[in-house]
């Protein structure tokens, strides 16, 4: 019986609080070898976020939202405030990952303007946010281009180092921290 | 291509299991080698999988090389040079003049061969053939303890030969013998009896040996659940755990019921028919063992498909499973979150910027003491928690485009995949004006 409650508790306790409230998703890029480029092009297909699950495991699986730009050109966006590459109202809920899908990169070196491949590492990360009734959510995902030119893979990359998590505009979370 | 490369894998892992599980049983199974009918048949039986082994071995080799010629028709240059130069190449070619002189001596020597010794001999020659898959299995990758690995990679192969590989055989023997020579029941409860033994051994090196591979081919659980390697690999271990359990059922219930039946001197058609189909059906797992076995070989380990496919330039970020179901998800859950790993006499210490410096300018000079130790290759750079550049100077180098402000400057030794961070770092604060 008691057994029987704890789990319904657990269960319980694991509600989403109703209403919506906003998600924002930015992107910023760092130094790094992005100096090295006249021009990133990225395009980006989809955004998706897992929610928590907790003892409810069927509600696992990605929610998947549609970009408000689809493309973007990571060369603009260094060192500053980023761009918003999803603004939209969900329902309120916890959620533990996020998946910043990267179909196509084009860069272009600014030295003898060439195209250049830039691998694409950016894949999902574990990450815990909230979504409040009523409130703005902010994650900024910190991408960088390294430089892998000079020793194996002999290529550039372009990864995602870390992330930042806002609420109402107050930071709540940084990784790494700094 | 890779069908046909798993086919030709597998035809030589069974190949190579079914002559050790011939030998074996014609040398220490029957007992005093009788029937004679029956060890002759065997020895003969093991001296035609050479040729298949052979075989397998060339197509292999014809597919590696028309995947190093980019998928053209591979010519001698390469061949010479594959074969001469690696060590793969090296490994192959031993093996399979080695193969060559035992089919010829099995061949040469079949008159003489007269007695259980001959056959022995023989068992004891197979020995190497089998276990030397190890030389070019992913076990001489590893980069610590490799002549541990090795070797635990060939006993695990010996010991599936002898279990996987034995168990058609015995099959095959008992048909025969209980069948069509209609042998006595005591002569099948001592075949049992005896092959029971080597099974035991068998499963106790293979659990040993199986988790320390395991450990080092796979380490995390997430690997285990995301990789196709760690998938191929939980299907094998769930193949091994039903041979486990039939084996079980074998040694608590078939073999002492057939020892009831030689006191008895009757063996009823319901036991022949059930000790038949135990060890069919053992049999039957134990080949797909072989198949699944050269899958994992074709396949790049666990460990080493996560770093190809990891997500974090750093790992202060910890991956979560793209393909989300509840194995991945559990895996994930399972998995500690990143930490840095141990730095195994790795050390950097900061000399410049000293706590406190100021600099004028965007560029920072610093210097350090950078001891690699056992995986240490070179530093990652850190100022503000933000990867700012990477050093491999054994003294120092300069940090650029540093704003005005306090900063705070951390060194981390890392290892040569620019993924793994060891347990070594200095920080500083220092100022730009």
């Amino acid at each position: 019986m008691w057994f029987v409650l704890f789990l319904i508790f657990l269960v319980t306790g694991c509600a989403a609080p109703n209403g919506k409230g906003v998600l924002e998703i930015r992107i910023k890029d760092h130094e790094d070898a992005i100096g090295y480029f006249s021009k990133v092009d990225i395009s980006i297909p989809n955004v998706r976020f897992s929610p928590k699950v907790g003892l409810r495991f069927w509600r696992l699986g990605w929610i998947e939202v549609s970009p408000s730009v689809a493309q973007l050109d990571l060369t603009k966006f260094v060192n500053n405030a980023g761009i918003a590459v999803f603004r939209g109202q969900i329902d309120a809920s916890a959620f533990e990952a996020v998946d910043l899908r990267i179909r196509e990169i084009r860069a272009i070196l600014r030295q003898g303007s060439r195209e250049v491949a830039i691998d694409n590492k950016v894949r999902p990360v574990a990450l815990a946010f909230s979504v409040n009734p009523g409130e703005l959510t902010t994650v900024v995902l910190d991408l960088t281009v390294m430089d892998m030119s000079d020793h194996p893979p002999a290529t550039y990359e372009l990864q995602l180092i870390g992330y930042e998590v806002y609420n109402n505009g107050k930071l709540v979370d940084k990784v790494p921290p700094g | 291509m890779f069908v046909v490369e798993w086919a030709a894998s597998a035809l030589a892992y069974c190949a190579l299991g079914l002559f050790l599980g011939s030998l074996m049983t014609a040398g220490l199974l029957l007992p005093s080698g009788e029937p004679a009918e029956l060890r002759w048949q065997l020895f003969f039986f093991a001296a035609k999988l050479l040729p298949l082994f052979l075989v397998a071995s060339v197509v292999s080799l014809f597919i590696q090389g028309t995947k190093l010629s980019g998928g053209g028709l591979p010519d001698l240059d390469l061949f010479s040079r594959y074969l001469l130069q690696t060590q793969v190449g090296r490994v192959w070619a031993a093996r399979e003049v080695y193969a060559l002189f035992l089919l010829g001596g099995m061949f040469w020597l079949r008159r003489r061969l007269c007695s259980v010794t001959g056959v022995r001999v023989f068992l004891l020659l197979a020995v190497p053939l089998v276990a030397s898959r190890s030389l070019t299995s992913h076990a001489v990758a590893v980069q610590e303890y490799k002549s541990l690995a090795v070797s635990a990679d060939a006993l695990h192969l010996l010991a599936t030969a002898v279990w996987a590989g034995g168990l058609p055989v015995l099959f095959w023997v008992l048909y025969r013998g209980t069948r069509r020579l209609h042998l006595a029941p005591s002569w099948t409860a001592q075949m049992v009896q005896r092959f029971s033994w080597f099974a035991l051994a068998a499963v106790v090196v293979l659990v040993i040996s199986g988790l320390y591979q395991s450990w080092i081919q796979v380490q995390r659980l997430d690997i285990l659940f995301e990789t196709s390697y760690g998938q191929i690999l939980l299907i094998k271990v769930l193949l091994f755990l039903c041979m486990a359990g039939i084996g079980a059922l074998n040694l608590f219930s078939t073999k002492p019921k057939l020892r009831e039946a030689a006191l008895t001197k009757r063996l009823p058609n319901w036991l022949q028919r059930k000790t038949l189909r135990r060890i069919g059906s053992e049999a039957i797992i134990g080949l797909g063992v072989f198949c699944l076995t050269a899958v994992l070989t074709l396949l790049p380990p666990g460990i080493h498909s996560l770093h190809q496919a990891d997500a974090s330039g750093g790992n202060q970020v910890q991956a979560y499973p793209s393909e989300l179901n509840l194995f991945t998800w559990l895996g994930y859950l399972l998995t500690p979150a990143p930490t840095f790993e141990p730095a195994e006499g790795a050390k950097v210490t900061i000399l410049s910027p000293q706590q406190g410096q100021a600099f004028k300018g965007d560029e920072v000079p610093i210097r350090y003491e950078f001891v690699k130790g056992k995986r240490g290759n070179h530093l990652h750079a850190y100022v503000d928690g933000k990867l700012m550049g990477m050093f491999s100077d054994p003294n120092g180098g300069t940090l650029t485009g540093i704003q005005p402000g306090k900063h705070v400057l951390e060194l981390r030794v890392t290892t040569e995949d620019h993924i793994t961070e060891l347990d070594a770092r200095d920080k500083v604060e220092f100022a730009v004006q």
